[in-house]
Parts: structure tokens; C-alpha cells; sequence
């Protein structure tokens, strides 16, 4: 009864702390305020507090940073320094005027205030500096982070021929800027998030206001600001709490290292997210179509780049699809097959012990163990694990008389199929396709591998990325979006038609 | 409904193709010439022109309840005895017809490629398949159904190659062995082959933009009529009337014949694409049954009402089922399909107009 009314009181007084956040913590004075981050950070070594007075006034000041992830000689040149030498005009006024002496008076970067112990923490996390200064109820922020990143170097995925040759860094202030310099629009808007209540990060979404739709980047905001997440350590699990279809195996997200990449598709109306601490950005909303789409594709002739297009995406069903036809036929549907092309197959089978799906599964599954071998195996080694277990492992099969000759070819093209997307990630989902469509074929032959696949485009045809169509340009047929999906028409400077069609869709 | 309606006229058109194309067209020139004989292709397309009238009347009557579907205003319209009804008979048409396609299908399958394999395995696979499509709600279904009508299309340029091999005089003279009523009763026979367009009733309240629908109909059931007509066409020059008639699915066998170096039957590629099309269809009358089970008991969830529909379904009609058996089922479900659908559009629509038109007289 008492807690009803004192629930009330506090409505009509306006005490509305009720619905605070539990985790917010008030300043408590200077001694206190200082005392409360010792505990907490005093454990870690690089964990630095810097007293000083304040000018003529003599006001007890501390900066407090991380100096692993701060600037010390910033710090000392462009935040102590000036504070300490703050004249005795200026340093007479007002307590309440401290945070404007100390705002003008810094010389790096941004000052921002902040009323609450766990942000304040937070920000120094982060790599910035919190200034208290005594009989000041806030405490400043200030941005002098240290550049400790790695230099800008080459893409090493996404690489191409033409085009510019730089990546993005760890740091995602770097990042923007080197979006920035592609797109020096007063357009482009950058909104801050930190997730992660255990270990904050960073999280920069960009986006071309009047390009990307207000639909689009509401959704987006709203699922950013739901992420509730002790750590978000890359780029890959910030794609996944988005949980836009986290049972889908289908990449749901661009993920780019290239500044190029990642300005183009802004100005086609998507929105980017950059990470703290990882070198690649997310491009949302993507599309099934983006799989097959290399950053090379722009700076290729436009037929060329349509006749490549083309190949990936036959590459791609062929990397699935290869093993289990050649299951089905061989096993049911031998009557696809013209009589003398039955006959060499048949011959090339001769001897083999085992059915054709397991013949099939033994050879992809060899094949699988020795792909993710090599991932691991140092570089030097790698190639002549490739070559052992490709050409020594592959003549041994075939003289055993385990698999026959053909089989090799299909397995090998089919894998070599695999690597024909740009993007890296299709080799997973291949080699998931591929399982399910052998199991498929070798126990309903053809009509197993339809169902397989009417399942995976029924399942395509489901999938949304925020409001936009998974099979886009497809399904919703577009006309006008084909024109960059398979066949590529000449650029002729149509980037706002780019971006309203896919607003439309 | 809920949500912005973003089904394309294509997509409405596409569904109505998807819907049409996967029932009959195997057989339709069989039963077609059974019973008009020569004059086969003329009743085929006289089928389709009067489907084009019907969907058109269905078409302007989901064009008096824009964002709505049956099983919102059938109630409002027919009053709560004859409503209830109206959708109960439509929910048993829905479900003999997902019943009749996946089982046809399975059938078939059975009896030209995997003997051994019960043809329940493969009306399970197909239902699985339509459940999925409906999971994904009215967008996803279209976007199913545009794909997959873009992936079989390509087959239809076979249809040339067997159309060189056959022989005009076939069809000549043509109407010399059918009288009037003979033709009747081709396009009666051919009924079932254009059975589901009653999907655009359930489509239109979805669509992003409705004045599109009346064309999307027009050339959807233009293309159908075209693409059964040249089907019927081109057998009846391959085989002759008394060959054909005793081929029980003629369209398949015309099909083996055509090869290429690579493929040497194409009944069989055929046969693995027409999938997507069963699937299209099963999935267009799996949706429709589950709204009309909606608009009966208007609580019941979409999603757990289309699984439970669906495994009650593949329950009912487990077991072996010959071919020519269903497919004779299959002609009498044509017919009652083709009446239920076109009595209900010539009595609803007036009916619906004056409703209409006394909302707007209050609203005033």
C-alpha cells in the first residue's frame, strides 16, 4: 500500500527516478569521484590519473586515461598545460563557470559533459579522457586518443586491379575519414553507439540522408539501440545480434574492407556500420544478387563485367549442384544422358566398390578436411599440402580404384567452382548446399535435389533485410535494377537513379 | 491485413500463372481430345476465355473490398449462416484441390522415374515445401511463385521442337469430328487445367497498386490460354486424336522425344521443374485455405492454422492412388471448381455493389 502511494507521490512531484536506469551512477564529489574510478581501475596498470591545480585559482584537477589507448603528450601539451597556466582573470570567476574555463581553455579535440559515473568509465574505456575538477558537478570529456592502429595498407580480400588501393584500419575514427574522403557531403550522416556493457565499443552508423530511406534507417536504429550485449568483439557477431535471420545460412550483410565499396553503396542508398576495432565495415540492406558483385566489377569494361557476372553465378550452382547430379544420374536418372555418354561413365565406374552417393560423400568430405587443413597449415607448408593432397591423394584414389576418374573432375570443378564468388563466405554456404543436395540426391535423385533447392528459394524468397526483399532485383522483378545485377550497363553517372530504385524496392 | 501491402501486379499476375500452369497440362490435351476431339484446341481455348470472363467479375468483385480479402468480407456480405456457409464450401475446394495436385503430382513421379519410393513420400515432400511458402507469408509466396515461373518458362521453348516434328493435317479440318456440345465438353474437360485463378481474390487486397490487377489478370490468363492451346496443339499434330487419347499424360511423352546432345530426355527435366510450380499451386491453395479457416474462426493463429491444415491434409490423403483414377477426380473437381468460382462471382458482385453502395449512402 505504502509503495502504491509513494509511487504516486513521486508521479505528481515528478520524481521520475523511478524508471531511471539502474545502472547510473551520480557523481559524488571530487575525493569520492576519484576514490570510486581507483577502484575500479586502479588494478590496471596503464590506468593513469594526472593531478594538477587549476591556474591561479589553485582548484584540484585530475585527468584520468588509459595510456594504452590515450595520447600522454597531447594530454600534457594540450590539456594540462593550458589549464595549469589558465590566468588568475579567468580562473576568479564563477564555480560555475569552470566548465566553460576548461572547455576554452583545452586545445585537442571535442569537450563534452557527462553527470554519470558508469558513462564517464565508459569513456574512458573508450581511449578518451575524463577531466574532474573539483566543486564541479560533471565531469569532462575530453578526445585525445593515441592513433596506435596499423598504417593503411592494401585491401587483402577485396583486391583489384584498377581502383584505389587502400583498406580500412582498426580504428574506426580513421575509417570514417577515409569514407569522408569519398563523400564530402554535408549529407552523409554518422550517428554513435556503444554497445557492450562489459566491454563498450564503438559503433558508427553512416548513412546519405535524402538516399537511404527513413524506413530503412529507423529499423536499423531501432535494432542497434535493443542490442543488449556484454562484449561486441567483431563485425561478424554485430551482423548476428542485429538478428535480422539468424537461422538463415544466407550472408545477410555486405562486409567490406574497402572505403570505395563501402562510399558506393551509400550513395545507392544503403546504410554502412563501422565497428571499433574491426577493419571492415557492414553494408545493410544487402541482397542475394551482392554475392556475385566484386569491387572489380567498376573498374572492369561493362561487358566484361557481365560475362564475369555471369560465370559466378554459374560457378555457384555448379559448386553446389555438381556432386549431387552426378550422384542422381548415375544412380536414377541415367535416362538424362545420351547413350554414349552413359557408356563412358559406366566405363570409367567399372570396379568401384561403393555406391555412387558414397563414393561421392568419401571424395567431398577428403576434399573438405584437406581445404580446412591448409587454412591452418603456415603459408610455406600450405602449397605443398595442396599439392600432396591434390594431385598425390587424387591419382592414389583413382589407382585404388576408390572413386572413379570422373568423380575427381566433378568433386574438383565443383570446388574450385566454390572459390569463383567474390564474396568468401559463399564457400560455406556451398559446402552446406552441397551436403544437403547429395543427401537429397542419392536418396530421391532429381527430384531430391528440386526439393532441396525449391526449399532454398522458397526460403530466399522469404527472407527480408530490413523491409528489403532478399531476391531483389529478381523477385520483385525490377527492370530497372537489373541493370547492374548480371548484365552491367555502361556507368553514366546514374547514381540517384541507383539509389531511388532501391528506395522503391 | 497488416502491414504495408507491397505484392507487384507481376507478382499477382505470376501467381495466377504459378497457380494454373502445374495442374493438368500433362493431360490436358489427352482430355481435351476425348472429348472434342480435333477440335481439342479450340475448346482449350474457349476454356480459357471463359476463365479470362470469370477472373474478371472476381477481379472487379476484390475490387469492391480493397484491402480485404474472402474471409474478412464474406461474412459482412453473405450475413453469418450463408457466410460461414460460402467459406466452408470454398475451404473444402481449397483443400481437394492441394490434395489433388500434390497427389497427381506424387503419381506421376511414382510411375515414371522412382517406382519404389511410396508416392506418399513425395505428396509429404510437397506439403513441407507449401508450408514453407505459406510461413512466408502472402510477399514470400509471390516472390516464389515469380521465380519459379521465370525458371520454367524456358521449357516452353521445347513445345517449337515438337511442334516442327508433328504433322498439320492432324487438325484439319477443325471442327470436322465435334459439334457444338462436344466442344462444351471440351472446355468442361479442360476446366481443371485452369483451376486456382480464384488466387487474385486473395492476392488483391495486397497488391501495391490495385488499378494494376485487372491487367495482370488479362495477361496472366492470355499467357495460360496461349501456352495450353499451343500444348494441345502440338500434340494433336504429333500424335493424331486416337493416338493421343490413349496416352494417358501425352504432354511428358512429346517431351521425351525432343533431345539434345547433352539431355536426352527432357519428360524428366520436366518433371523436376514442374516442382516449383506444384509447390506454387499447393502453397496458392494451402493460403487460401488457411485465411478461409480465419474467416471461420477469425482467432486462430495464420502460422500454427497453415501447419495443422497441412499435416491434416497429407493425413486424409495418405495411401496409393492410381494415376487415371485422380486424374478422372480431377476432372469432376474442374468442373465444380469452374462453377463454384464463376456462381460465386455472378452472385456476389451484385450483391457486393449494393452493399457498397449503401455503406457509402450512411458514410454520406
Amino acid at each position: 500500500m505504502a509503495g502504491w502511494w509513494e509511487l504516486v507521490r513521486a508521479w505528481f512531484a515528478g520524481d521520475n527516478s523511478q524508471g531511471n536506469d539502474p545502472n547510473k551512477v551520480p557523481l559524488m564529489g571530487y575525493t569520492a569521484d576519484l576514490r570510486h574510478f581507483r577502484e575500479l581501475l586502479g588494478h590496471a596498470p596503464d590506468f593513469t590519473v594526472r593531478e594538477f591545480r587549476l591556474g591561479v585559482s589553485g582548484q584540484p584537477v585530475a585527468a584520468l586515461y588509459l595510456k594504452s589507448l590515450a595520447d600522454e603528450a597531447r594530454i600534457a601539451t594540450e590539456l594540462i598545460l593550458p589549464l595549469s597556466a589558465v590566468p588568475a582573470l579567468v580562473s576568479s570567476s564563477t564555480h560555475a563557470s569552470h566548465a566553460d574555463t576548461v572547455r576554452n581553455f583545452v586545445a585537442c579535440g571535442t569537450v563534452a559533459e557527462v553527470a554519470d559515473l558508469s558513462l564517464a568509465l565508459d569513456h574512458i574505456l573508450l581511449g578518451e579522457t575524463v577531466v574532474l575538477v573539483e566543486d564541479l558537478d560533471v565531469a569532462l570529456v575530453v578526445d585525445a586518443r593515441a592513433s596506435r592502429g596499423r598504417v593503411i595498407a592494401p585491401p587483402e580480400i577485396e583486391t583489384t586491379v584498377f581502383g584505389p588501393k587502400i583498406a580500412f584500419v582498426e580504428d574506426c575514427e580513421m575509417n570514417l575519414s577515409l569514407i569522408r574522403q569519398q563523400i564530402r557531403s554535408p549529407d552523409l550522416h554518422v550517428e554513435t553507439f556503444v554497445l557492450g556493457t562489459r566491454n563498450p565499443r564503438r559503433v558508427l552508423m553512416l548513412y546519405i540522408a535524402g538516399l537511404a530511406t527513413d524506413e530503412t534507417v529507423d529499423q536499423l536504429r531501432s535494432r542497434l539501440k535493443a542490442i543488449h550485449v556484454g562484449s561486441l568483439l567483431q563485425t561478424n557477431y554485430l551482423q548476428q545480434m542485429l538478428g535480422i535471420s539468424p537461422w538463415s545460412p544466407f550472408p545477410q550483410a555486405i562486409h567490406s574492407e574497402r572505403p570505395d565499396r563501402v562510399s558506393g553503396n551509400l550513395l545507392e542508398g544503403r546504410i554502412a556500420l563501422l565497428l571499433d576495432g574491426s577493419p571492415e565495415a557492414i553494408i545493410l540492406p544487402m541482397g542475394f544478387s551482392d554475392l556475385f558483385q566484386s569491387p572489380a566489377d567498376y573498374y572492369d569494361h561493362h561487358l566484361l563485367t557481365s560475362l564475369m557476372r555471369s560465370l559466378r553465378l554459374l560457378a555457384f550452382f555448379i559448386a553446389t549442384t555438381l556432386p549431387a547430379l552426378y550422384v542422381a544420374i548415375i544412380t536414377y536418372n541415367y535416362e538424362l544422358l545420351p547413350t554414349d555418354l552413359l557408356f563412358a561413365v559406366a566405363t570409367a565406374r567399372a570396379g568401384i566398390p561403393f555406391p555412387p552417393v558414397i563414393e561421392t560423400v568419401l571424395m567431398v568430405v577428403l576434399v573438405d578436411i584437406l581445404q580446412e587443413g591448409a587454412l591452418r597449415i603456415p603459408s610455406k607448408v600450405g602449397q605443398t599440402v595442396g599439392v600432396v593432397g591434390g594431385f598425390v591423394l587424387g591419382q592414389a584414389v583413382i589407382l585404388a580404384r576408390l572413386v572413379s576418374p570422373l568423380l575427381v573432375i566433378v568433386v574438383a570443378v565443383s570446388v574450385i567452382s566454390s572459390f569463383a564468388a567474390p564474396d568468401y563466405r559463399v564457400v560455406g554456404l556451398t559446402r552446406l548446399l552441397r551436403y544437403a543436395l547429395l543427401a537429397a540426391a542419392g536418396v530421391l535423385s532429381g527430384i531430391g535435389i528440386t526439393a532441396v533447392w525449391t526449399g532454398v528459394v522458397i526460403h530466399m524468397a522469404s527472407l527480408e533485410i530490413l523491409g528489403v526483399a532478399y531476391l531483389r532485383p529478381f523477385a520483385p522483378l525490377r527492370l530497372g535494377s537489373l541493370s547492374d545485377f548480371i548484365y552491367k550497363k555502361p556507368y553514366r553517372g546514374a547514381d540517384a537513379s541507383q539509389a531511388q530504385r532501391i528506395r522503391e524496392e | 491485413m497488416q502491414g504495408k501491402p507491397r505484392v507487384t501486379a507481376m507478382q499477382h499476375g505470376m501467381l495466377i500463372v504459378g497457380t494454373l500452369i502445374a495442374n493438368g497440362i500433362f493431360s490436358l490435351p489427352r482430355v481435351a481430345a476425348q472429348e472434342a476431339g480435333r477440335s481439342a484446341w479450340v475448346a482449350v481455348a474457349g476454356a480459357g476465355l471463359v476463365v479470362l470472363l470469370v477472373a474478371l467479375l472476381s477481379d472487379r468483385l476484390a475490387g469492391l473490398f480493397p484491402r480485404q480479402d474472402p474471409a474478412d468480407w464474406s461474412l459482412k456480405l453473405m450475413g453469418p449462416v450463408f457466410g460461414r456457409l460460402w467459406l466452408l464450401l470454398y475451404l473444402v475446394k481449397s483443400c481437394l484441390f492441394v490434395v489433388l495436385t500434390m497427389r497427381i503430382y506424387s503419381a506421376i513421379i511414382t510411375n515414371r522415374m522412382l517406382a519404389h519410393t511410396p508416392s506418399s513420400a513425395f505428396a509429404a515432400m510437397i506439403l513441407v515445401l507449401s508450408v514453407m511458402a505459406v510461413l512466408a507469408g502472402i510477399n514470400g509466396l509471390a516472390r516464389f511463385a515469380e521465380i519459379s515461373v521465370m525458371v520454367w518458362f524456358p521449357l516452353m521453348t521445347l513445345l517449337a521442337v515438337t511442334l516442327l516434328g508433328g504433322h498439320t493435317f492432324h487438325l484439319l479440318p477443325v471442327f470436322g469430328d465435334a459439334d457444338f456440345g462436344g466442344l462444351l465438353l471440351g472446355v468442361k474437360s479442360a476446366a481443371y487445367s485452369y483451376a486456382g485463378f480464384d488466387i487474385l481474390l486473395f492476392s488483391y487486397p495486397h497488391l501495391e497498386k490495385p488499378k494494376a490487377s485487372m491487367r495482370a489478370v488479362l495477361w496472366s490468363i492470355i499467357l495460360v490460354t496461349i501456352i495450353y492451346t499451343l500444348t494441345t496443339v502440338a500434340a494433336l499434330m504429333f500424335f493424331g486424336v486416337e493416338h493421343l487419347t490413349r496416352l494417358l499424360v501425352p504432354t511428358l511423352v512429346m517431351l521425351s522425344i525432343a533431345e539434345t546432345s547433352v539431355i536426352e530426355r527432357f519428360d524428366s527435366v520436366a518433371l523436376f521443374m514442374w516442382m516449383g510450380m506444384v509447390v506454387v499451386t499447393s502453397g496458392t491453395q494451402l493460403y487460401m485455405g488457411t485465411r478461409l479457416i480465419q474467416g471461420l474462426w477469425p482467432r486462430l493463429s495464420f502460422h500454427k492454422t497453415a501447419v495443422f491444415l497441412s499435416a491434416f491434409l497429407l493425413i486424409a490423403s495418405w495411401g496409393e492412388t492410381p494415376l487415371r483414377q485422380l486424374i478422372t477426380l480431377a476432372d469432376y473437381f474442374g468442373t465444380f471448381d469452374l462453377t463454384f468460382v464463376t456462381l460465386s462471382a455472378v452472385l456476389l458482385l451484385p450483391l457486393a455493389y449494393l452493399s457498397v453502395r449503401r455503406s457509402t449512402h450512411r458514410g454520406r
